[in-house]
């Protein structure tokens, strides 16, 4: 949840920025959001914060799972966005 | 009783074997001190056992789980890395909540140290003061073996003094293994002391072996004794 709680805001931000530029739509918004959040968890954990992935990995969680949580909550808002 | 078996493992880069088929067992209760020279592979062999860092070969085993992956060793153990590990924007309290069961928690909600520091986030302390909240959450953590890598780091005297009667007092119940580049710290602490060197561990029994081994001068320890 912490750890999500990160990508999660920003990347809404600039999938809704980008969003508005390509027509609007709420899909297309979930589209951008799928790539958006990938790469703000690479910049956020990955470049900028290493070591932060310790507190989670402490937890007994792995990488692995830390990013199938990002593309799984991606998705299923994706699913959500379309379906609206 | 669970104890932490480390057999078997091997890491090279480019060719160079850092750690050669490498044994280690910690028993709870125990803390095992590892000393060496800076890049004789401490942290790296702390890293493999954590399952952070993958070996050529490594057998982990804790009780009867064998830990291939950090996943496996969830509640069995825990890593202090060398830097600070705690997320940005958060209250120490909520981090604090998170990482530890209700009662460990009241534990730290407790503490003298800790208390000024519940309301702040993490980049609001100093490195000494994130430091020992990361030293603390780890310890009171529920895995029963802790691997604490140079946990002194910008830590002033007295909170190290008091982190080392702080583990010696919380011995009983979790197996540590520590390292530290000051090994007076690290003769304070251990029952056991090891000595990586190209990838071999030796097992040390007094300080003037460390002069033999070329880790320590002779001026290194008459110092120390003196002190």
């Amino acid at each position: 949840m912490l750890f999500q709680k990160k990508i999660f805001f920003l990347s809404y931000i600039i999938s809704i920025a980008i969003g508005a530029l390509l027509g609007g739509k709420l899909s297309t918004i979930g589209f951008c959001y799928v790539f958006v959040a990938p790469i703000i968890q690479y910049y956020a954990y990955e470049i900028k914060n290493k070591n932060q992935y310790y507190y989670y990995l402490n937890l007994g969680l792995n990488n692995i799972e830390l990013w199938i949580s990002t593309f799984t909550i991606a998705l299923i808002n994706l699913l959500i966005l379309s379906l609206i | 009783m669970s104890r932490l078996h480390v057999d078997s493992l091997t890491k090279s880069y480019n060719n160079k074997v850092i750690l050669n088929d490498i044994f280690l067992s910690c028993e709870k209760g125990q803390i095992i001190g590892l000393i060496g020279r800076n890049g004789s592979g401490k942290s790296t062999l702390l890293k493999i056992v954590f399952g952070t860092e993958k070996a050529d070969s490594k057998f982990v085993r804790i009780g009867e789980q064998i830990i291939k992956n950090v996943s496996k060793g969830r509640n069995l153990i825990n890593y202090l890395p060398q830097d600070n590990f705690l997320p940005n924007n958060v209250k120490i309290r909520t981090l604090i909540t998170l990482f530890l069961s209700k009662e460990n928690r009241d534990i730290l909600f407790n503490n003298e140290y800790i208390i000024p520091l519940l309301n702040k986030q993490n980049q609001e302390l100093s490195g000494g003061e994130k430091r020992i909240v990361e030293i603390l959450l780890i310890i009171h953590s529920n895995s029963e073996y802790i691997l604490l890598d140079e946990p002194f780091n910008g830590v002033s005297p007295i909170v190290k003094d008091y982190i080392i009667e702080y583990i010696l007092k919380m011995k009983t119940d979790k197996g540590y293994i520590i390292t530290d580049h000051d090994y007076e710290n690290v003769f304070n602490l251990a029952d056991s002391i090891l000595y990586l060197q190209n990838g071999y561990l030796k097992k040390i029994n007094e300080k003037r072996e460390l002069i033999e081994l070329g880790y320590l001068t002779k001026t290194n320890c008459h110092t120390a004794n003196k002190t």
